[in-house]
């Protein structure tokens, strides 16, 4: 039991990360308006999630130093402060972003304004963050996220046509009425979201908090075979939901209501009810991972106690940053900014930010002094560098594609 | 061999340099942002350009009205909790009042757009009304009536329809 425990930090990283509220839209958008023929890249994403997260939680459990702390060692100083000014930025954005999705799941359960809610989010956010052990907290959070495997349910309920889906899938082309430019840009944006940097941030601290060693390294693959894949596969699955259920009625998908209701349809209220847990728990993840990593972000790059595996007054300085983005978070989500768009700009924007992030972690993962006989294979790196290129093309590709389609209008 | 002054020098100069750094990044990010959100309504110079705003605003509706007539599908088959197609219902209204208010702050171009603003109107008022009887009855938690206003909803549906046809 406790094997299988272990592996709830990659389903916890995997569902906070790829299905935050701008995630479980974006794929509901790309699902209405182009079908299956954007699952390539959030196919395209999930092997690159897999090789790098593989590679930050195989470097931070050999060193015992997590992704932000190696960047800042790497890239030096001035590289290293305006990465962390951008990652920074983002994962704050994200988090405000989060705070009001989980409002916005309550306010389906409940029918009360999502703006009434999020003073409480933000209260429950911290509380979480102070009080609660970080291996209870990737329990309960990862294990709750998979009511979401009621989407599958649900799929397989509605009896779409499998093989026009897959069709779909395996042959992509610009949806007729939509503009390449438009495509492209969503592409971009599925593929940063399931690579967004605040996941390896969060994995590879979480590896640290968990004190993993040399012997748990095949339980770090494990916690990223299956919870990335797990997280691509729901994103999948909700993308094929929309596609079976909105596309043929020219249905545009703006609201996470609309997310919920093709489960609806299918399994009635016990799976209406069954998918709001689960937009629940993925958004409080998400929200978990972003207030964490905001700290995990700033104290790392400072040389600042961190962490959760030590007493409070032992990390001040991490809590305090961790209380005072949630604070500043909660502010900007009270501003009623649309917490879609903000989370769907946002992944974008990470998406510009992404070798900043990745290109540290392959070269410490190569680094004998670090990694001793841990070092990446020749396989390893082939497709890492491979990789390295798809997001320097997608980061210098990301911004005039925003512009040009007016952010996918 | 760098002494300390000129090492303290050097870090504060840097420290100076990466906060312009920052700085310069920050207003960049806010300035794509910015440029990337504000989607101003474009002035309709020409019919041709006004025919195409109104097709976008018919669409616009149309998904809203198909997003009810499946939650008043749901609430048919009590498939649904009133709290969460209350919430579904007022989303697709808001989003169509929305899309209406931006075409009618569009400046017609000239009479032959008068008269296709003056159709699409009418069509637009059926749809939000269809839509704020559907979302007035969720919010009284009253399934049934939802459920009959899957009727007006399928009304609206076939006109938005053939209006957005007919502008192709």
């Amino acid at each position: 039991m406790k094997k299988l425990l272990g592996v709830t930090l990659g389903i916890l990283t995997a569902i906070g990360g790829f299905l935050d509220i701008g995630d479980i839209v974006t794929a509901a958008v790309t699902g209405a308006r182009f079908r299956m023929s954007l699952a390539w890249a959030v196919a395209l994403g999930v092997v690159g999630i897999v090789i790098y997260a593989e590679m930050a939680g195989r470097v931070a459990t050999v060193s015992h130093r997590p992704v932000f702390d190696l960047v800042r060692e790497r890239v030096g100083a001035r590289l290293g402060l305006a990465n962390l000014l951008a990652s920074y930025l983002v994962t704050f954005l994200t988090l405000a972003a989060e705070v009001a999705g989980v409002a916005l799941a309550l306010q389906l359960a409940s029918d009360v304004n999502y703006l009434l809610w999020i003073p409480l989010v933000g209260f429950l956010v911290w509380l979480v963050i102070w009080r609660v052990k970080f291996e209870t907290m990737e329990n309960v959070f990862g294990l709750i996220g998979l009511a979401l495997i009621v989407m599958a349910v649900a799929l397989w309920q509605l009896h779409p046509d499998w093989s026009s889906l897959w069709h779909s899938a395996s042959h992509p082309e610009v949806t007729s009425g939509e503009g390449t430019p438009t495509y492209f840009y969503y592409a971009i944006a599925l593929f940063g979201a399931t690579m967004t940097p605040y996941e390896v941030f969060f994995f590879s601290s979480g590896a640290v908090e968990e004190r993993w060693q040399r012997n748990d390294l095949m339980l770090n693959r494990a916690n990223v075979y299956l919870g990335f894949p797990l997280g691509g596969l729901l994103t999948l699955t909700l993308m094929a939901l929309t596609a079976v259920v909105f596309a043929p009625m020219n249905i545009t998908v703006e609201h996470l209501s609309q997310a919920a209701l093709p489960t609806s349809l299918a399994l009635g209220k016990v799976g209406l009810a069954l998918i709001i847990i689960g937009f629940f728990a993925a958004t409080f993840s998400a929200a978990l991972e972003t207030g964490l990593s905001a700290g995990y972000t700033i104290s790392q790059y400072f040389g600042w106690q961190w962490g959760k595996f030590v007493r409070p007054l032992g990390a001040a300085r991490f809590h305090a940053v961790v209380l005072i983005s949630l604070v500043g978070a909660v502010l900007l989500a009270l501003t009623a900014i649309d917490p879609v768009k903000l989370t769907e700009y946002t992944v974008v924007l990470a998406a510009a930010a992404l070798p900043l992030t990745y290109f540290p972690i392959l070269v410490v993962a190569n680094d004998p002094d670090f990694m001793g006989d841990k070092v990446n294979s020749r396989f390893s790196n082939a497709i890492a560098s491979i990789y390295m290129v798809i997001l320097v093309v997608v980061s210098l590709a990301t911004i005039p594609l925003m512009i040009a389609t007016k952010a996918g209008a | 061999m760098l002494t300390t002054e000129a090492r303290r020098q050097s870090e504060v100069l840097l420290g100076v340099r990466s906060a312009a750094t920052g700085r310069r990044l920050l207003i960049l990010v806010l300035l794509v942002v910015s440029a990337s959100c504000v989607q101003p309504v474009g002035p309709a110079r020409t019919f041709d350009s006004y025919k195409h705003k109104a097709k976008d605003t018919a669409e616009t509706a149309l998904s809203s009205v198909e997003t009810a007539r499946l939650g008043a599908r749901a609430a048919k088959r009590d498939d649904v909790f009133p709290s969460f197609l209350s919430v579904l219902l007022g989303e697709a209204e808001d989003e169509a009042m929305s899309a209406q208010s931006t075409f009618d702050s569009v400046q017609p171009p000239n009479k032959r757009s008068d008269r296709l603003r003056d159709r699409l109107d009418a069509l637009l008022v059926r749809a939000t009304d269809a839509l704020s009887q559907a979302r007035i009855a969720a919010r009284r938690a009253d399934l049934d009536e939802v459920a009959r206003q899957a009727r007006p909803l399928a009304r609206s549906s076939r006109e938005l329809n053939r209006f957005v046809e007919a502008q192709k």
